[in-house]
């Protein structure tokens, strides 16, 4: 058996083949190993966990139960802004989908019209005052404005 | 009393049920059995994650943290694990790797690889006759554990389970989905390599 093969055999402790033991112990080498390898663990190792720790575990299970009810609702309050969300998004889409034909008609319509507008030459219509009872001092040119009560005689 | 109003009768027998039969129990809806596997395995977990952690109070609320998450996973994890197990529920595997996770991302998120973590705080009296021996331990303990935490990933998982979890290697194979061998090998190379690196450590600080 190789070194290599009977440490790392050997770090298995209680696990450890009988034959990878019996090597360790009749090599100086790996006897080496296995000294360095013990100050490693111990050295690795954290302090055991003490009372007050252990205590302090106690109420864990309830705390986990507890939290996790909390994120479920949470979970689920998103759930329901978020269908919401959706259902309108949907809704609005399904208004424009209908509404969308209609103006492109209105639009279609339009479009002559505005064009007719556009290019038409607006002609201004010819009135003509045949009213004989004003003279030619009335007054026809005067601005127009909202009545008011300013100046009524109480 | 309708049926729907009876309370749900859990049969008691003389032994403790099974991890399996309890996940099982919470794969039919009861949330309470996976209130009881956070009772059997809950030290465990904390003995794990307390490596990654740098007080008592941030290693329970790792542990807490790791619970929640499995909780939360076990509905869609659990069946998939039990069809691809025959039926088994390897839980404890299952949780343990979940714990690691849960330890290894909270150290990277709060960027703590270097921190020396929990057992760092070495505590020794400066009045004791020993007080040079005594410090100069500390500070191979301190070096030893940094080496540790600079471990590559697998040699790092399978390192803490063995020594923190005191797990067997036929345990943490089946918690890391590598075989025994390679359990072994691993573990292997991370104790020269945490010798060697304490090595390396301790002569920078000398000089």
């Amino acid at each position: 058996m190789r070194c290599e093969d009977a440490q790392r055999e050997w770090l298995a402790g209680d696990e450890a083949d009988a034959a990878a033991k019996a090597h360790v112990e009749g090599c100086a080498a790996c006897q080496a190993f296995g000294e360095s390898a013990q100050l490693v663990f111990n050295r690795a190792a954290l302090p055991a966990v003490t009372a007050t720790e252990k205590a302090s575990l106690q109420p864990l299970a309830g705390d986990v139960m507890r939290a996790y009810e909390r994120s479920q609702r949470r979970k689920s309050r998103f759930g329901r802004a978020a269908g919401l969300a959706i259902a309108a998004s949907i809704g609005a889409a399904v208004a424009s989908a209908a509404l969308l034909p209609s103006v492109q008609r209105g639009a279609a319509h339009s479009a002559p019209l505005a064009e007719q507008q556009s290019t038409a030459e607006w002609v201004m219509p010819e009135v003509a005052f045949t009213d004989s009872s004003l003279g030619p001092d009335d007054e026809l040119d005067f601005e127009v404005s909202w009545p008011t009560t300013e100046g009524d005689v109480p | 009393m309708t049926a729907s109003q009876q309370p749900a009768l859990r049969l008691v027998t003389s032994s403790a049920p099974s991890d399996e039969s309890l996940c099982h129990e919470f794969l039919r809806g009861d949330v309470g059995a996976f209130g009881e596997l956070v009772k059997r395995h809950q030290e465990l977990v904390y003995r794990l994650v307390r490596r990654y952690a740098r007080s008592n109070d941030e290693a329970r609320e790792l542990t807490q943290m790791a619970f929640l998450r499995a909780l939360e996973a076990a509905r869609r994890s659990l069946p998939t694990l039990s069809s691809r197990h025959e039926g088994d529920v390897p839980f404890r595997a299952w949780l343990l790797r979940v714990a690691i996770n849960v330890g290894k991302n909270y150290a990277r998120d709060h960027r703590r690889w270097g921190f020396l973590g929990l057992e760092s705080v070495a505590t020794f009296a400066s009045n004791e006759p020993s007080a040079s021996a005594s410090f100069e331990e500390a500070e191979a303990r301190a070096l030893t554990r940094r080496a540790v935490l600079a471990l590559p990933k697998r040699q790092r998982e399978v390192f803490t389970l063995r020594i923190d979890g005191g797990l067997k290697f036929s345990e943490i194979a089946q918690a890391l989905g590598i075989n025994e061998n390679n359990a072994k090998s691993h573990f292997h190379h991370a104790v020269q390599r945490v010798r060697d690196e304490v090595e390396k450590l301790s002569k920078r600080e000398d000089r």
